[in-house]
């Protein structure tokens, strides 16, 4: 499935919402698998539309297809990069 | 030097926007602050991947950034956020205009094209004249001799000199050795960190 490529302010929205829940120290502990679904449990129904909207081409598939995608289009991005330079801007915690 | 100005400028006002935390603000005037510095066609920055737009960023950050370090730019005081009354959108250029202009006659057009080196040595050269000829008027007053009433003598008090005019503190204190009976009493208070 084709991914998005994020421009900047786009990967900076992703940004802020995973930096509500997670961090990078938090994240880099963690198994892909164990992320994706972590992460997916916390975020709101709102949340994840707009996830899903930045980053799959083609968002009509199943759940669990979903989220392997999403985590896929993120790595792709480099969201631990997002992370780092949503805190070093000043506007992440 | 009046890109340069402008550059400054809205690096301020990307500050304002972080502290602010409007993440839109601050996006705006970082594509404005890019393509002040682009001598290319405008770009698409919404097709630009957010990594390639970072990295246009930081080089115009790099390539106008001053190459000399100059003493006129460090200060440990913390710059004040409060707007002056007499600031202004676009009044950095004029600074820098009105600094150039009366001090050396020159025009709009060659000020404009400065480099910005060029620039801040002869601000600083500019301040350090303008200082050197305040203290000389100052030793010539009255008011530089003020009267100590323990020695009972008038005695010269230097006019105060700004930060980066001061002698530079010497990095590493040499270590003296002291007799004991000569250490201070009492409690000792670390006031280094202060």
């Amino acid at each position: 499935m084709p991914n998005k490529t994020l421009n900047f302010p786009d990967a900076m929205k992703l940004a802020s919402i995973i930096s509500k829940y997670f961090d990078t120290v938090s994240i880099s502990g963690m198994a892909g698998d164990e992320f994706a679904y972590d992460l997916f449990s916390k975020l709101t129904e709102t949340e994840i539309n707009q996830v899903v909207d930045m980053l799959l081409d083609d968002p009509g598939i199943s759940t669990e297809h979903v989220i392997i995608s999403c985590v896929e289009a993120m790595i792709e991005n480099n969201f631990m990069g997002m992370l780092d330079t949503y805190k070093q801007l000043g506007f992440g915690k | 030097m009046k890109k340069r100005a402008k550059l400054d400028e809205l690096g301020q006002s990307m500050g304002d926007a972080v502290s602010k935390g409007d993440f839109d603000k601050y996006y705006l005037l970082s594509v404005q602050f890019v393509e002040t510095a682009l001598t290319q066609d405008k770009v698409d920055w919404n097709k630009v991947p957010w990594r390639e737009f970072l990295v246009a960023y930081s080089e115009v950050v790099k390539l106008n950034a001053p190459t000399l370090e100059f003493p006129i730019l460090v200060s440990s005081k913390k710059k004040q956020d409060k707007k002056l009354p007499w600031e202004y959108d676009g009044r950095a250029w004029y600074f820098w205009l009105n600094l150039f202009a009366s001090n050396y006659g020159w025009d709009e057009k060659k000020i404009e094209n400065m480099d910005i080196d060029t620039a801040l040595g002869l601000y600083q050269e500019i301040l350090m004249d303008e200082q050197f000829a305040k203290e000389w008027t100052w030793q010539l007053s009255e008011i530089s001799y003020p009267y100590n009433q323990s020695s009972k003598k008038q005695e010269f008090k230097p006019l105060e000199r700004p930060e980066w005019m001061l002698p530079l503190a010497p990095t590493h204190l040499p270590v003296i050795r002291m007799r004991k009976d000569m250490m201070p009493m009492g409690n000792i208070m670390d006031l280094s960190a202060k």
